[in-house]
């Protein structure tokens, strides 16, 4: 396997899933239904970010009825409009904001979003806010500004706020019932919860993506798993996807085993590393590959830091021996 | 073209940490305009520049200028917007867009120039700077360069609580939504399609055509829109059809001119260093039309303006009891054209209007280099007579010759009258008599060593104070007004 294949690449690839497609059903949803906000929220390492970049670079989804922005929401202290909108514009990536009052930095960045809407042809614009667990309740106050500030200009915002569940501070989701209802009815009439994959199902359709859907080289139409396992692929038929029973009962063994219950979501983190461990250090290092076995399995289940996860995630104390 | 493809389409960061740096939807933005639309839509202040673009402002700093010229100006404005080596950055400069080889010449001469339709999209194209097109060749708007309301001119600088494309009167000609939302709006591919079309042309005929130019000649740039003539096919997206600031215009062709035969330049090498000289051997064949025309300005004035030996000296006749009596005036015996030392026609290059002498050696100078071969040049005679002997073999030598007459005569006539008018207000009573500073610029088409054709342009001086002072000009014309109310 080539050194510089998207699969040994950090953050190289990402695939579309189920979670992903449920998460956009509830956006086209809700911009359909005329609110200009919804909430997504759900735990660490569910894959929201990839889902927010899948989401932001994949305009399809869309069917061109919109822009689309994503914004990282650093985090801060100061409760001005100035420090509000100077992390809205730094989190988009704008430079050089440092001398402007809250005005000039608010005006930049909505000429930043007019201008990506001008450049889609569209009069929409679907901004993903991430971390948005860091916006404090009285900056929503702001975004309402902004919100008014695109109308003005004839431009529908809708602003998709990705928030994790299990951080600590103010959680949007609790505090609704206190907000105002103009910001209640603006952003927050819809919420989603994101998961990992939810069973057998969804992680089928997750490792055929490894199998058909995905391409490296450009154009060559050779996917990470034929280009992992090139002979079992090619001669016996081999799909990753057809092992999903198996990777699924190994996994709820481990979970029995360490004393968890056995069906729960699979975060796309340790989705991603026991699939990366497979095809990179199993499948593309033995040439005689003809399918994976349980101790194959088991072992990029424990590289991947699979039960690691699953222990912080539902707070238990780790126990050394079964990481 | 500019091929990147917009990066407010992806997930990326905006270029360069900029709102309006992304100019994929504009065709060939100049420079300041990329910079000029930046500045509005990222709301940068003059104290920002030059963390922004790396370029250190100062007093009424030019940005139309500095993002023209190549320098470190240039190449800061265009690393600051990742547009280094790409077609825009290529084509900020002047000579992509100039049909004829300026030979560097571009002075500061120019103000700044809009397309108000444009201008709303933040949108400026360094071929609105070009003084032969007067109109937008998409919007077929009239190209302006003051503010419709006020009358000031668009700033390319900035002041104090200035900003681009706005009026110090408040008019602001930027339409924030234009620039961003409906910047599709834009015609770029009509425009895409025009500016390419006229860029090919031009490099076309940038190697063949060459600019002579005097040395001080200020507003050269007014003969441009005569000397450079559009192609038919551009229609009138360009000019208006009813342009009114043509200059005097004088053309020939080598078809039309008949080749001279040897020794033609001969008589020609003591105005190749008029530069130097007060007194120059003129060919023998221009005496008679210089005299003529040195008889015509003066037939313009009242019998009593002259004295009868000055009457005679043109070559005029009149009863003496006619004439002024007062005693001539010494000067006036020099003007003329004559044989009056040994035996060869002389002038007194006084009375010819200095740059058209200057353009006369700038000719020589370019004949010798880009019409005769090297090595006729070779030759163990001094220059000046292996060059007008090599010019003897030149076969495009009649438009040459006719292009050097051209200028020595109507050089005569205009540096004449204003020689006289010191002494004559009389001269201003006649428009056609009255004396003005013509000065000249020569374009010259050559194709393979040979001189096809050639324009010479007559503009007038922006001020003619170093010839007629303009006190002297006032009292002269109001002494002319009074003899004639007397009459």
């Amino acid at each position: 396997m080539s050194p510089d294949h998207p699969l040994l690449m950090p953050n190289g690839y990402r695939i579309y899933t189920k979670p992903i497609e449920r998460a956009i059903n509830v956006i086209l949803f809700n911009i359909d239904a005329d609110h200009h906000g919804v909430d997504i929220e759900g735990r660490g390492r569910d894959g929201k970010t990839q889902c927010a970049q899948f989401l932001a670079n994949d305009r399809e989804w869309l069917n061109g009825r919109g822009a689309i922005a994503r914004v990282i929401v650093p985090k801060g202290s100061g409760k001005t409009d100035a420090t509000f909108y100077g992390k809205l514009c730094r989190g988009i990536g704008l430079k050089y904001s440092e001398r402007m009052s809250g005005d000039e930095r608010r005006e930049r960045f909505i000429n930043l979003l007019l201008e990506r809407c001008g450049a889609a042809g569209a009069r929409l614009m679907v901004l993903f806010l991430d971390e948005a667990q860091r916006i404090q309740r009285d900056e929503l106050e702001y975004l309402v500004d902004l919100d008014n500030a695109m109308e003005n200009q004839n431009v529908r915002l809708f602003i998709v706020f990705i928030r994790q569940s299990d951080v600590s501070g103010p959680n949007v989701r609790t505090a609704q019932a206190d907000f105002p209802s103009h910001i209640t009815g603006r952003f927050f009439m819809a919420s989603h919860r994101f998961t990992g994959l939810l069973d057998a199902a969804d992680v089928h359709h997750a490792l055929g993506r490894y199998d058909d859907k995905t391409e490296w080289p450009e154009g060559s139409e050779v996917s990470y798993t034929h280009a992992s396992a090139p002979r079992a692929f090619e001669k016996d038929g081999y799909r990753l996807s057809h092992q999903t029973e198996m990777i699924m009962s190994v996994v709820r063994e481990i979970r029995k085993e360490a004393g968890l219950k056995v069906e729960a979501d699979w975060p796309m983190k340790t989705f991603c590393g026991t699939v990366k461990y497979l095809l990179c250090d199993v499948a593309a290092t033995n040439p005689d590959f003809v399918s994976f076995t349980d101790e194959h399995i088991r072992r990029a289940l424990r590289a991947s830091g699979y039960l690691t996860l699953e222990y912080v995630r539902a707070n238990l104390i780790l126990d050394p021996e079964a990481a | 073209m500019n091929s990147r493809t917009s990066r407010a389409l992806f997930d990326a960061p905006p270029v360069q940490g900029l709102v309006g740096a992304d100019i994929s939807a504009l065709p060939f933005p100049s420079g300041f305009s990329c910079l000029a639309r930046t500045m509005r839509l990222n709301g940068f202040h003059k104290s920002d520049v030059f963390a922004v673009f790396g370029i250190r402002v100062t007093q009424g700093l030019n940005f139309l200028q500095l993002s023209q010229r190549p320098g470190p100006g240039q190449t800061a404005l265009a690393k600051s917007l990742d547009l280094e080596g790409t077609a825009v950055y290529r084509v900020w400069s002047i000579p992509p867009w100039s049909p004829i080889d300026l030979q560097g010449h571009w002075d500061n001469w120019q103000s700044l120039r809009l397309c108000t339709s444009c201008a709303r999209y933040g949108y400026h194209c360094t071929l609105f700077q070009m003084p032969w097109v007067d109109r937008c060749p998409w919007h077929g708007d009239g190209l302006i360069s003051v503010c419709r309301r006020c009358l000031r001119p668009f700033a390319a600088s900035l002041a104090a609580g200035e900003a681009f494309f706005r009026c110090a009167c408040g008019l602001d000609l930027f339409d924030r939504r234009r620039a961003t939302i409906d910047l599709q709006t834009f015609p770029k591919a009509l425009a895409a399609a025009r500016i390419e079309t006229y860029l090919a042309w031009a490099a076309a005929e940038a190697p063949s055509r060459r600019l002579v130019l005097p040395s001080t000649c200020d507003g050269w740039f007014s003969a441009l829109p005569a000397l450079v003539r559009l192609p038919q096919r551009f229609g009138g997206a360009f000019q208006f059809p009813e342009r009114s600031h043509r200059p005097h215009l004088w053309k020939a062709v080598s078809s039309m001119a008949h080749a001279p035969g040897d020794g033609a330049f001969a008589g020609w090498m003591d105005i190749r260093k008029g530069h130097s000289i007060q007194l120059a051997k003129l060919p023998d064949a221009l005496r008679k039309p210089l005299r003529h025309i040195g008889g015509q300005i003066v037939r313009a004035c009242p019998p009593k303006a002259l004295t009868h030996d000055e009457w005679a000296a043109f070559g005029v006749a009149l009863p003496r009891t006619d004439c002024k009596e007062a005693a001539g005036r010494s000067e006036f015996v020099f003007l003329p054209v004559g044989r009056r030392i040994g035996h060869g026609t002389w002038i007194y290059l006084v009375a010819v209007i200095r740059e058209a002498i200057e353009l006369c050696s700038h000719i020589f100078d370019v004949a010798e280099q880009h019409l005769v071969e090297g090595a006729l040049m070779a030759t163990p005679l001094a220059p000046n007579i292996a060059l007008s002997r090599a010019l003897d073999r030149v076969p495009s030598r009649g438009v040459v010759l006719r292009l050097l007459e051209h200028l020595l005569c109507r050089g005569y006539a205009g540096g004449l009258r204003i020689v006289l008018a010191r002494q004559l207000p009389e001269l201003y009573v006649h428009a056609k008599t009255s004396p003005a500073s013509w000065l000249p610029v020569v374009e010259m088409r050559i194709v393979d060593r040979q001189l096809t054709e050639v324009r010479a342009a007559w503009i007038k001086r922006r001020n003619m104070d170093t010839d007629v002072p303009s006190t002297a000009r006032v009292s002269a014309r109001r002494r002319a007004r009074r003899i004639q109310r007397r009459r």
